[in-house]
């Protein structure tokens, strides 16, 4: 950790103390800021500032590297995001690629072992990319309480409307995009975080802080539970160390900084209660929509087989059927749209 | 609107299954003819698609005399493949002829030298060219994402084979196609195959084959008929290749796609990883009628647009020299050189 007004200087600290980021020479680095919107406003989007930064850093350790910027569309258009925010303007001559990756082609990955998910589009910048450098802010989230690098790799969904769709399975969908966007590198700007409601609309308080890690959990957890108190009342991280990708008690800070607590203003409990509530109706509403899929998939079956065929386990082992079902109900392809 | 007029000839299973509700969806074609030498059959066709029955005919010959077709699909037996194709292209018709192009290369060269006189189009139906995961594969191969190939198989298991063409004519070809469309920056060099069959003389039901590219790339092909299995789903068809940077396995008529690429974020943590096209909405779903669809868009827009089909004659001489290659190094026990 490093407090300091010179972001370069500071960041390079950081990160070395974090045990530096050297990637073989040639590779292709992706880095994935939070420009979820195009307005300008501090704490809400990634600073540029700290991405030439990291650039610099990159481009000092190791030769001939493709670095690319990625973001997808959000409230705003990530290209307009891209314009809007300065990115544009000094990629061109800093050698770095700017990819709005809901335009970029996409595949879709299956995920035999999703939480949530059983399958994934995969940009396809994002499919071949070496290394993944997440850069983050801390925010506040009405229904999350607060986010930072865990939840800034949900912007790695091609579709903003898939991820509207799949906000109530915020936890499990967090968990499988970062089985499968583990970033290599994670770096919480918490120069100046936000308060309120989040995660666009707040006020930006001035924190003084930049923490790297090489692992995204532990960056979230230490950093949230300086907020909190314990990160776990975080519902996504909590899921997350439940399922055991990082252990809470063994992460190891090194660096100096003054702020022990982070007093980050929040919206009143029965509001949270309220968006809570919310995503939990909704997750009824999604199962619904899956059972009634379901029963147009058995009417299909049943044009070529008998029900007695299907039902009497002579096709496959009932409890393979059923697991199939539960499978078809419980999990989702996030690539569809399910509103 | 500039218009395509199509006769097809030969109304057999993939006719009626793929070429003709596709020529009908395509909005720049009109079905002017249909012929197929079991009458029967024909009759069948002309109820299900609402056909004119003045212009169904038993003798192509006929469909090759109407002035309003100016394109011909071939889908009848492979042994009359060449003799219609020729016949048609003397006709001036364009042609679009179901794999393989003939029997016998001297029937192919006779076909892509008649094609060039007369400047009509030739297409062969190798219609696994046109399955979204192989042109995506095929992309990922071209624009160096798993280094440079040096090993390219195809192996597949069929539950179908024409007993008096043999698997090789009859399915084989479709395998070597696709092996050199990956590999296409190198040519057949030389090949050595196995055959076998359950009884003395009669054609080949199984069959391996080792090929070697003019730039020292590697090919092999697996091909055998699981007779007597009943289900699709035990059949195992695949294309692998083998790059210095990392390999792709494809399946041959599924939608999916397993990758690994050296170094890469994806790879290191989930190894091979398997992925689909967008849109393939379950996993081993046939991608094979939109494979059909696409391949007879290509043909009609070619001539539309007056450019080579994907798959042009020259193509399809270049699978038959091939397949010559392999029946030459199957009945003298020997690695053969393929004149291409």
């Amino acid at each position: 950790m490093a407090a300091s007004d010179k972001i370069e200087g500071s960041l390079w600290k950081a990160i070395d103390l974090a045990g530096g980021f050297s990637p073989p020479n040639g590779s292709c680095i992706v880095i994935k800021p939070n420009l979820c919107t195009s307005k300008k406003g501090i704490g809400v989007t990634t600073d540029l500032e700290i991405v030439k930064a990291l650039v610099n850093y990159i481009r000092a350790k190791a030769k001939d590297c493709e670095i690319i910027i990625v973001e997808g569309n959000s409230d705003s258009s990530a290209t307009v995001a891209f314009n809007r925010l300065g990115y544009a303007k000094w990629a061109g001559s800093a050698g770095v690629k700017l990819q709005n990756i809901s335009d970029d082609r996409v595949v879709k990955l299956v995920l035999p072992h999703g939480k949530r998910l059983r399958t994934l589009l995969v940009p396809e910048t994002l499919l071949f990319m070496d290394y993944f450098v997440s850069i983050a802010c801390i925010k506040r989230h009405a229904a999350e309480r607060l986010t930072g690098i865990w939840k800034n790799q949900y912007g790695c969904i091609p579709d903003k409307n898939v991820r509207l769709d799949m906000h109530p399975f915020m936890s499990e969908v967090l968990f499988d995009l970062n089985s499968v966007y583990w970033a290599d590198f994670s770096i919480i700007d918490a120069r100046v975080c936000l308060e309120g409601s989040g995660p666009i609309e707040g006020t930006p308080k001035p924190i003084g802080l930049i923490m790297c890690s090489r692992n995204p959990l532990s960056a979230d957890v230490f950093a949230f539970g300086l907020v909190e108190g314990k990160a776990r009342k975080v519902p996504s991280i909590s899921f997350a160390l439940k399922k055991g990708f990082s252990d809470a008690s063994a992460i190891e800070v090194v660096g100096n900084f003054d702020n022990k607590e982070i007093a980050l203003r929040y919206i009143s409990r029965m509001q949270y209660l309220l968006y809570r509530l919310g995503m939990w109706t909704r997750r009824r509403g999604l199962y619904l929509i899956n059972i009634g899929s379901l029963f147009g998939v058995l009417a299909f079956a049943l044009r070529a087989q008998r029900f007695g065929d299907l039902a009497g386990g002579k096709l496959m082992p009932t409890t393979f059927g059923l697991k199939t079902m539960w499978r078809l109900i419980t999990k989702f392809e996030a690539s569809e749209r399910y509103n | 609107m500039k218009q395509v007029r199509v006769g097809v000839i030969g109304c057999g299973g993939i006719a009626e299954r793929a070429h003709i509700p596709n020529l009908l969806a395509e909005p720049q074609v009109r079905l002017e003819a249909l012929s197929d030498i079991n009458e029967g059959k024909l009759l069948v066709i002309q109820q299900k698609f609402n056909f004119p029955k003045n212009k169904s005919f038993t003798d192509y010959t006929k469909v090759l005399d109407l002035k309003d077709v100016d394109t011909v699909i071939i889908a009848t037996p492979t042994q009359t493949h060449a003799e219609i194709a020729l016949k048609a292209i003397e006709a001036g018709k364009h042609v679009f002829v179901e794999k393989p192009l003939s029997v016998t290369v001297a029937e192919a060269e006779a076909i892509v030298e008649s094609a060039k006189q007369a400047k009509v189009k030739v297409m062969v139906g190798y219609q696994h060219r046109f399955v979204s995961s192989h042109r995506i594969a095929k992309r990922y191969l071209r624009t160096g994402k798993i280094g440079v190939p040096f090993f390219g198989e195809v192996h597949s298991e069929s539950l179908i084979v024409k007993p008096e063409e043999g698997i090789l004519l009859d399915y084989g070809v479709h395998l070597i196609d696709l092996l050199c469309w990956y590999l296409d920056d190198s040519k057949v060099e030389e090949v050595a195959a196995l055959s076998s069959s359950d009884k003395e003389g009669a054609k080949e039901k199984h069959a391996i084959i080792l090929m070697r590219f003019s730039n020292g790339v590697l090919g092999r092909i697996g091909v055998f008929f699981l007779e007597g299995y009943s289900s699709w789903s035990a059949s195992d068809r695949y294309v692998k290749v083998l790059g210095t940077r990392g390999k792709l396995v494809v399946s041959l008529t599924g939608p999916t796609i397993t990758f690994y690429k050296e170094g890469s974020l994806m790879s290191r943590l989930r190894g091979p990883h398997t992925f689909m096209p967008k849109g393939a909405v379950q996993e081993q779903l046939p991608l094979t009628d939109a494979a059909y669809r696409e391949e007879m868009h290509d043909f009609i827009q070619s001539i539309l647009q007056d450019r080579k089909p994907i798959i042009d004659a020259d193509q399809g001489l270049m699978v038959q020299k091939v397949l010559g290659a392999i029946q030459q190094s199957i009945a003298e026990k020997k690695f053969v050189k393929v004149n291409l």
